[in-house]
């Protein structure tokens, strides 16, 4: 209910889509910092799969995550349409890989689903709803929820490891 | 109703009119505005008053009206604070007002009024204070209350941090007092703060803090009046009191940031307090001479006029004698110095510069301060790799004749930056006294917790060190001194023992070395004793019966967490678990801690800290297709090592190389970050050498690529659980380097 809000009360309904494997995703526009051209990631040793490294954004260096691998699905190379969406959440700076970028959408309260409850491809935690849009069907994220568990994972991995 | 003892119906209709005035007078609006018209005002009412009341038999009445117009007499000649003084008297006025109509419709409630007045009395006098211990309810756990609308107001988070710092100084200077009873002009300044504290705290209706400093001002008043001599208990009193009121205007502070308050127990305070104004005051036997040269303080009246050559010392001796007057009052009184003479030594007096070393101050948040430190780090990098920017060398290289004004403009703007650099990480910096002082109060009551007698002995307080250092090490030194004390130093007896003075003593020092600060902490106490280390090192399994160590390596041992050779326990330490901390501490600073020391005769250790946090200056490395940064404070030599050199050795983990006689053991980086494409055999890569603990190591790496200073970014929350990675940075081709921390990966390599 609450990242409803986020979506329609504070971002008044628009959101930055992107696509990803084929699917639709959607932001809070609120959520978003910026958009950056694809950079060279460097790696950082020791992290989960889905952490790619680190960029450099303009003197800040800015963690980069792959939602491909977050979200299992199979790896692909990068093209000249692939770029870093940058959000912010609570004063921290992410950066999570797009394939290409869709654009500002403004919706509708009555054209926005809250998160079905069947089974999907997607984890269904990290989705806050769904948005009908013509043909398009577009997921809204729940960023807060992507980023927060990994770390959580991370650790019980690495516990487990040692 | 009952009839009345005395009939009021005729000093009624006098007094009707003239209670309303005063009644209005007193209203808020008018209070607020001090104006000498607005007093006289009130005080010929109350003499009005007291003219009515006087042909009545009521006491009582005549008593109020007299504390009436003593707290206003106070108030005139400034002894009371306008804002504290007014409301007393407005508190007083209300229960007049109120017996009085109580009165004239039957019924008499003297005994209440008696008791009011009472309390007020008490609460104000020098002499009564049973009263203040009762009258002051509920202190075990006291939370005050704020008014709401100041609460949002800068005035009362400025009387916060200026109260705050204040007392520090206070305590300070309380404690040089304490070990120079003789340098009475100390008492000035200290007086001063807490009767600024107590004015302001009474305006701000703090009424708590103000009550508790105005006690504290009538002690010290005493003191300052030579009314009452320094006795240990005097010392206890104030000090108490200052840790009341700091941890009172602590709990204000966190009362405005809406944090939990932290209940705070008054009423000790006030029993130390009573206990001293209650004592029989004992006057000195003698009156020190005044030593004009003696105070960095407000210079005394009488010292001034004996400089002038108005006064003879005996005359001012004698005038002093007389208590509860103004020196300047008396000798004019007296005929000794005319009252010109007078004004202008009083012109004098405050017109010289009043305490050493006050500037002008400007508050900036420290955010703003640390993003322009970071700022100032990227223009020093970005500068640096210019000048090194091969194009541009070779156009200001010295040996073209042709570019001289290029070079020259270059020279030009890295001293400009050089010194923008300096004076941005200054503003950071203050003095590491600050920390000094607020040791020598623990180091105070430790010692007479302990029954040690402990002279400590300062040294470079005014070192000027980043404020990150004198936060982060204050608790570390503490708990160093803390040993030292608790542990390092032997009884006197003991001492006596071995031929040693029966005091122990306690050095701190502090001085820049190069781009270090060096913090010293020496005490001259019994060592450490390097068989129990060993034995109980043994015992925890931390090493091997027969391993050789030197006596660094054996005092190392002493920062595991939960080792401790002590056989008791204390409250303050033997736990074991704070040199731990002290090491962690140093470390995330980025410095070292080492420790010297020789039985019998004492412990050194000496914490070596970078003079800026978010500079260093490293080594690029490649491994793979990472770039690694190592800091030059850590490595000690970069060397290729020769096929012949390197040793595998039966049942070690690891390949050593041979340098210069000993045997390095190898880090390979590639393998401890699973790094792909990087060079495997050691006789093909380049080995950084690095020293932990007295022992060397040699990180395994491709390539050297360049020494460079960088600014260090923190990485963030996601990569905290990195091990022996200290942060990022930026290189100069834009590309990340990660800064590494030697000895947290030799730690978990092993």
């Amino acid at each position: 209910m609450a990242k409803q809000g986020a979506l329609f009360e504070t971002s008044g309904g628009k959101l930055l889509t992107f696509a990803l494997a084929e699917q639709e995703y959607g932001i809070p526009i609120l959520e978003t910092r910026e958009v950056v051209g694809l950079m060279p990631i460097e790696s950082v040793p020791q992290t989960p799969p889905f952490v790619k490294g680190v960029i450099n954004l303009r003197g800040k260096i800015i963690p980069v995550i792959s939602l491909r691998s977050k979200f299992n699905k199979p790896e692909q190379e990068f093209c000249k349409e692939t770029c870093i969406v940058v959000v912010d959440i609570h004063n921290t700076l992410t950066g999570m890989i797009a394939d290409s970028l869709s654009g500002v959408l403004t919706v509708q309260v009555d054209a926005f689903e809250e998160r079905p409850q069947m089974g999907h491809n997607v984890r269904t935690e990290f989705i806050v709803g769904m948005v009908k849009q013509g043909k398009r069907v577009i997921i809204v994220l729940d960023m807060e929820k992507i980023l927060a568990n990994e770390d959580l994972a991370f650790i019980k991995t690495t516990k487990e490891e040692i | 109703m009952k009839p009345l003892s005395q009939p009021v119906n005729e000093p009624q209709e006098r007094l009707q009119p003239l209670m309303e005035e005063l009644s209005r007078k007193l209203d808020t609006e008018q209070l607020r505005q001090y104006s000498m018209p607005y007093l006289s005002g009130v005080l010929c009412l109350l003499d009005s008053i007291q003219a009515v009341l006087s042909s009545l038999k009521f006491p009582v009445f005549l008593k109020v009206i007299d504390l009436l117009n003593q707290f206003m007499g106070d108030i005139l000649v400034e002894k009371m604070s306008y804002y504290s003084g007014m409301s007393y008297v407005l508190n007083l006025y209300e229960l007049f007002e109120e017996a009085w109509y109580s009165l004239i419709t039957g019924q008499e409630k003297f005994p209440e009024l008696e008791q009011n007045l009472l309390r007020l009395r008490s609460m104000f006098n020098r002499v009564d204070v049973e009263g203040i211990i009762q009258s002051t309810a509920n202190e075990e756990a006291t939370i005050q209350v704020l008014r709401e609308d100041l609460r949002k107001d800068t005035v009362l988070s400025d009387f916060v941090s200026e109260s705050l710092e204040g007392l520090d100084a206070v305590e300070a200077t309380l404690l040089r007092l304490e070990n120079n009873p003789d340098q009475l002009e100390l008492i000035q300044p200290v007086f001063r703060m807490i009767h600024t504290i107590k004015g302001t705290s009474g305006f701000l209706e703090l009424t708590i803090i103000g009550t508790l400093a105005h006690h504290l001002e009538d002690l010290l008043g005493q003191l300052r009046d030579r009314t009452r001599v320094f006795t240990l208990q005097v010392f206890e009193a104030c000090l108490h009191s200052v840790d009341v009121l700091k941890q009172l205007i602590q709990q204000v502070s966190d009362l405005i940031y809406e944090e939990p308050p932290v209940p705070v127990n008054v009423k000790a305070a006030y029993k130390l307090l009573s206990l001293c104004l209650v004592a029989e005051k004992k006057v000195p036997s003698f009156i020190p001479e005044f030593d004009s040269n003696a105070s960095a303080y407000i210079k005394p009246l009488g010292a001034i006029l004996i400089e002038k050559g108005m006064v003879s010392q005996e005359a001012v001796n004698e005038a002093l004698e007389e208590q509860n007057r103004p020196l300047g009052e008396i000798l004019v009184q007296k005929g000794i110095v005319s009252r010109e003479g007078m004004n202008a030594a009083l012109t004098e007096q405050s017109t010289l510069p009043k305490s050493s070393g006050k500037e002008e101050m400007v508050r900036v948040s420290s955010a703003k301060l640390d993003e322009l430190a970071e700022l100032m780090g990227e223009m020093v990098v970005a500068l640096s790799l210019l000048s090194q920017n091969t194009e541009i060398a070779a156009v200001t290289s010295r040996r073209t004749q042709t570019n001289r004004k290029a070079r020259e403009r270059l020279e030009q703007l890295e001293k400009v930056t050089e010194h923008l650099r300096d004076r941005i990480l200054g503003m950071r910096m203050f003095p590491v006294g600050s920390i000094f002082n607020k040791l020598s109060r623990q180091v105070r009551d430790l010692a007479h917790k302990s029954g040690k007698h402990v002279n400590l002995y300062f040294e470079g307080e005014d070192t000027l060190v980043d404020k990150t250092i004198i936060d982060s090490m204050y608790s570390p030194l503490m708990h160093l001194v803390r040993n030292a004390i608790d542990h390092g130093l032997e009884s006197a007896e003991e001492r006596q023992e071995q031929g040693k003075p029966t005091e122990g003593n306690l050095y701190l020092r502090a001085r820049h070395q190069g781009d270090s600060v060096i913090l010293e902490i020496v005490d001259d106490g019994r060592g450490l004793q390097r068989e129990l280390i060993l034995a109980k090192a043994i015992k925890q399994g931390l090493l091997r019966q027969g391993e050789t160590l030197t006596d660094q390596q054996v005092f190392a041992f002493i920062f595991q967490a939960g080792f401790s050779t002590a056989s008791q326990v204390t409250d303050v330490s033997g736990r074991g678990v704070g040199m731990d901390v002290v090491r962690h501490e140093v470390e995330k600073l980025r410095g070292k801690i080492t420790i010297e020391s020789a039985p019998h005769q004492g412990t050194t250790f000496t914490i070596q800290l970078p003079l800026t946090t978010s500079i260093i200056e490293g080594l690029v490395v490649r491994v793979g297709d990472t770039r690694f940064v190592i800091p030059m404070l850590d490595a000690k030599l970069t060397h290729i090592p020769k096929p012949e050199d390197l040793k595998r050795i039966q049942g070690a983990e690891q390949d050593l190389f041979l340098l210069a006689g000993d045997l390095v053991p190898i880090i390979r980086l590639h393998q401890f970050y699973a790094l792909e494409n990087a060079v495997t055999d050691p006789a093909k890569a380049v080995m950084i050498v690095v020293q932990v603990e007295n022992k060397k190591y040699g990180l395994m790496t491709d390539e050297l690529l360049q020494r460079q200073q960088v600014v260090v970014k923190n990485l963030g929350d996601r990569f905290a659980h990195l091990k022996g990675i200290a942060g990022g940075t930026i290189l100069g081709d834009g590309r990340i380097g990660l800064i590494l921390n030697p000895r947290e990966v030799i730690t978990c390599h092993q």
